[in-house]
């Protein structure tokens, strides 16, 4: 694939991602981790954390590499004690006088921008390519404005200054990514998000339009009593179809904003490209939910390896000449102290597998 | 970047072919990879020969057909898809590494996981929680339980429930006859009974700490004190057997289980709170059974008959609906009344 010898020439080119694990070979692997998590009363779940990452990195190619993950099943239980004990600090508390809770929930408050950036940090850093660790280095002040000013902003607002609030957001997380030592740019403007939100809103107007027309076409009024005996076909036509497109206008807003998020990111002049679409998402979701309902939840496995799959199916990166000059970051992030420093705040408390 | 060319062209050579990381560039290189006779591993790269000490080099636990990786201490790797390779050339894993990768690797072991998970699942739900959440619920100050308590009287008084118009001696006259019930158990809980109206019908309820609350409707429907009496030792029952605890103790268990079990299935939310709940409602069954047998109980150390219990308890039914047969019973936190008392015939009851 590369030329050997002189310097490749610059060539546009397009590289994609792929998937190469499988559902039932997850299966095995997940339904272990969750035996042994339960026989050890919980404690194996960060190994079983790390083999579900290892999994799902290890078997995601990039131009012919692997990703892989770092992260150390010792570290990981240390932070998820340290998460537990401070959750049980916070429900005590709350529950022995409001004012401590108060205190409590604003020291959380004053603390969320650290511990974020804190558990992006060790996320980033524990992730690979080509022996090369990506990386986070935000200030507090950044991520104090960026995760809590714009939300609340965006709620005071109505809704008016969310989608801004979410490219604020999504800039901050992308602009304060690193892989190797070449940080990311984030390109992609406010308009992108903007239009996921309000397709998505016109998407849920016609949801609601389509209700209301099913249930008083021809002139049948709301009002009168025996409605609910005489139109019950009608009620479940309404509710069916509701269900479906205001769940259509979910997803709709669901493609569209991890599209503009990471269609947005540079990696020096490489850019990346998502190209979701809306209807085989809410094809692949909807027959994965029918599918874990009607296992009791043992077509987990398989359901997310698909819906992996198609994220990556439709996830490239616009190339410049090849991925090789790349080189590594200097400084703490590699050594053992950001390490050390990553590995207490990995608080992301899924116990999922 | 394709590395299988060398490594099938000369089979007689034993080492394994994979691609070389320095930690310094995103390069690729084709390797191979050998292990020397005193354990050291030994990389060659293009004209470079890298070399690791046992010790030093780490290599990363099997899992599926994820690359293997070995990594040196100053971040460089070495990648190889050939995992039986690998494990030739470490002669043994160690002994988790290899039974977890035993487990994982065929369907026997993984069914075989799944059949002890449900098993374990369904002996920890019908044995292992009860015991539990009462080992916990007993282990709560009482004092903590009557600040609980409290509070529930609080949100209970503005949401449900209006002043009692019951003429003041009948008040008395039940709060008397109550305080004579609690004040030899001396099991440190502080009994109150309260008279209340509302929405709530015929009706009796008990708060953690000691509270009694009996609705005005459930007085004027009794045709005996002894059966108010009846159904104020049931209520009594949960007090002292904390049922309020254990239950909240056994539906946080419930939910820990779903959660470790269905993981951050956040699709299936709906299935994974509506089963516990349902699980939960025959937990609720059995303390009202508790209940029932503990008012038993103490009716017949008093000398009053048992069949006052079964009257109330049949009048009540009746009163708000007939048996429950509208509900299905796995639906219901209380068991049907035909379970739990003999009704005559309705007839009979006038």
């Amino acid at each position: 694939m590369e030329p050997p010898g002189e310097a490749p020439p610059v060539i546009a080119r397009t590289v994609g991602f792929r998937f190469h694990g499988s559902g039932g070979e997850y299966f095995r692997i997940w339904i272990v981790n969750v035996l042994l998590t339960v026989l050890t009363l919980g404690i194996y779940s960060a190994w079983a954390k790390v083999r579900r990452q290892r999994y799902f990195l290890g078997n995601t190619d990039l131009d012919g590499s692997r990703f892989d993950y770092h992260g150390r099943p010792m570290a990981i239980l240390k932070g998820r004690v340290l998460a537990v004990m401070a959750y049980i600090a916070f429900t005590v508390s709350g529950n022995i006088s409001p004012v401590l809770a108060l205190v409590m929930l604003t020291l959380l408050m004053v603390a969320l921008p650290w511990i974020l950036i804190r558990a992006r940090m060790f996320q980033m850093f524990m992730t690979s390519w080509r022996g090369l660790r990506f990386g986070f280095r935000a200030t507090y002040r950044q991520a104090f404005v960026a995760e809590l000013v714009w939300p609340l902003l965006g709620m005071a607002t109505l809704g008016l200054l969310l989608p801004y609030g979410i490219w604020k957001a999504a800039r901050f997380q992308a602009s304060s990514s690193a892989y190797g030592s070449q940080p990311f740019h984030f390109t992609g403007g406010a308009w992108a998000f903007y239009r996921a939100l309000l397709e998505g809103l016109a998407l849920l107007a016609l949801s609601v339009g389509l209700v209301v027309v099913i249930l008083t076409a021809g002139g049948v009024s709301l009002a009168d009593a025996s409605y609910v005996d005489t139109y019950t076909d009608r009620i479940i036509a309404a509710v069916l179809i509701g269900m479906a497109t205001s769940l259509m206008a979910l997803t709709h807003i669901q493609a569209h904003l991890t599209n503009a998020l990471l269609s947005g990111i540079m990696i020096g002049p490489h850019r990346l490209v998502s190209s979701l679409r809306t209807l085989p998402l809410l094809t692949i979701g909807v027959s994965n939910l029918l599918l874990m309902v009607l296992t009791l939840g043992l077509f987990y496995p398989w359901a997310r390896v698909r819906a992996l799959r198609y994220q990556l199916d439709h996830l490239h990166v616009q190339a410049q000449g090849d991925l090789a000059a790349f080189t590594a970051a200097a400084g703490p992030t590699t050594g053992p102290f950001g390490e050390a420093v990553g590995d207490v705040f990995d608080l992301d408390l899924d116990f999922g597998f | 970047m394709s590395l299988t060319s060398t490594s099938t062209s000369d089979s007689d050579d034993p080492a394994i072919a994979g691609s070389w990381f320095d930690a310094r560039r995103s390069v690729a290189r084709a390797a191979r990879l050998r292990r020397l006779s005193d354990g050291t591993w030994s990389v060659s790269v293009d004209d470079e020969l890298v070399t690791g000490h046992a010790t030093e080099v780490q290599v990363t636990d099997r899992l599926g057909q994820v690359p293997r990786r070995l990594r040196w201490p100053n971040g460089a790797e070495f990648e190889t898809p050939d995992n039986d390779g690998i494990d030739r050339l470490l002669g043994r894993s160690p002994a988790l590494a290899s039974l977890v990768d035993w487990l994982e690797r065929g369907w026997t072991t993984a069914v075989g996981a799944l059949v002890v998970l449900v098993v374990l699942s369904a002996l920890f739900l019908e044995y292992g929680l009860p015991a539990l959440s009462r080992q916990i619920a007993m282990l709560v100050p009482t004092k903590v339980e009557a600040g609980l308590g409290d509070r529930v009287l609080d949100w209970v008084d503005t949401a449900l429930l209006d002043e009692s118009s019951l003429d003041k001696e009948t008040q008395a006259r039940l709060t008397g006859a109550f305080e004579g019930m609690t004040g030899p158990l001396a099991d440190g809980h502080a009994y109150r009974l309260l008279f209340r109206s509302g929405a709530l019908g015929p009706n009796a309820m008990a708060l953690p700490g000691g509270i009694v609350i009996v609705t005005d409707d459930l007085v004027k429907l009794a045709r005996h004190d002894e059966e108010i009496l009846a159904v104020l030792a049931h209520e009594i029952g949960h007090v002292r057997g904390r049922h309020t605890l254990r239950h909240l103790v056994q539906a946080s268990g419930v939910s820990a289980l779903a959660v470790v079990l269905l993981g951050d299935l956040s699709q299936i939310t709906a299935l994974a709170t509506a089963a516990p709940a349902l699980l939960e409602m025959r937990h609720a069954r059995d303390l009202e059974r508790e209940a029932d047998a503990f008012a038993r109980q103490w009716l017949q150390a008093q000398g009053i008959a048992v069949t006052r219990f079964d009257e109330m308890l049949c009048r009540l039914a009746a009163s708000t609906g007939g048996t429950d047969s509208s509900m299905p019973s796995f639906m219901s936190s209380h068991p049907p009344v035909d379970e739990r008392a003999e009704c005559r015939a309705p007839e009979d009851q006038r």
